[in-house]
């Protein structure tokens, strides 16, 4: 009698741990988990909206990027200008963005050629 | 009161449900630990493609070059690219520039096409920078993982 009562109170907290689980996940992703309301689990999506960079004598000499995030917050974003061999990196520490895009200039160093085919501008950034 | 002893198979039971239990709980612990430091990557980076174009028919050049690209939002949704081109192109007597198409494709992590656009444009020769609008069918922002634009000459002068 005591064995079937210690096993049927297994199940009722298994099957209620699984559930209470499993429904937090299926209500809308992790977003929906949190220890409260003032941390939630997100998921940041940087958006990048333009990216110029300024020519002078066939050199690319600095980027400016437009920039926002889908969760605001403190970021460090970098731009990575690329063409051939040659790599150049602007960096912007401690950057507060909304989901309104911000503007972000910056020189570049080393300054590479901007040949053809083309250059390659990557952009990214994690929270700070 | 005395009771019979455990046997084995409720045991291994025991343990296992046991094993089950702890894993769950501190899977949703470290699910709550991680909340409190910072939000979780979903997209922490884009590349774009700023193209290029140097060539010649006989003794006349072209240079055309992408300077910048921007996206055009509504909502979150893309609608339009803006592109800035500077160029130099050479024309012969009696022709006022050459055509080029400028592209713009939009791909996603797996380097799916989400959407494209491009614009045949008459470039006038001289040295030359102007701003254009390529229209794309909406598309999430979030999608998003590149930007490529492409230079393709015609291969025709044109007269404006």
């Amino acid at each position: 009698m005591m064995k079937k009562t210690l096993i049927i109170f297994i199940f009722i907290i298994l099957i209620t741990t699984t559930l209470a689980y499993s429904t937090a996940i299926y209500v809308g992703d992790l977003g929906q988990l949190g220890a409260s309301e003032k941390t939630p689990v997100a998921k940041y999506n940087l958006r990048v909206y333009s990216v110029s960079i300024t020519v002078e004598n066939n050199q690319i000499t600095s980027i400016t990027i437009t920039v926002a995030s889908s969760i605001p917050g403190t970021y460090n974003i970098y731009a990575r200008v690329t063409n051939g061999t040659c790599t150049a990196t602007a960096t912007w520490t401690n950057v507060d963005l909304t989901t309104t895009p911000s503007s972000l200039s910056s020189s570049l160093t080393p300054q590479c050629s901007y040949t053809a085919a083309g250059a390659t501008v990557e952009v990214g950034g994690e929270p700070a | 009161m005395k009771g019979r002893p455990l046997n084995l198979s409720l045991l291994f039971f025991l343990i296992i449900t046991f094993i089950i239990l702890f894993s769950v709980l501190e899977a949703y612990s470290t699910l709550i630990t991680i909340s409190e430091v910072e939000p979780l990557p979903g997209r922490d980076s884009i590349t774009y493609f700023l193209s290029k174009y140097t060539g010649n028919v006989g003794q006349f050049n072209f240079m055309v070059e992408t300077r910048s690209v921007g996206l055009l939002i509504t909502g979150d949704d893309v609608y339009s690219a803006v592109i800035t081109l500077y160029w130099s192109v050479e024309a012969p007597g009696g022709q006022d520039g050459r055509y080029f198409t400028i592209s713009v494709s939009l791909y996603d992590d797996n380097r799916e096409s989400l959407t494209s656009g491009s614009v045949t444009l008459c470039l006038r020769k001289g040295t030359h920078s102007e701003s254009y609008t390529i229209a794309l069918s909406n598309t999430n922002i979030d999608k998003v993982a590149e930007v490529e634009t492409s230079i393709i000459d015609s291969g025709r002068w044109c007269k404006t």
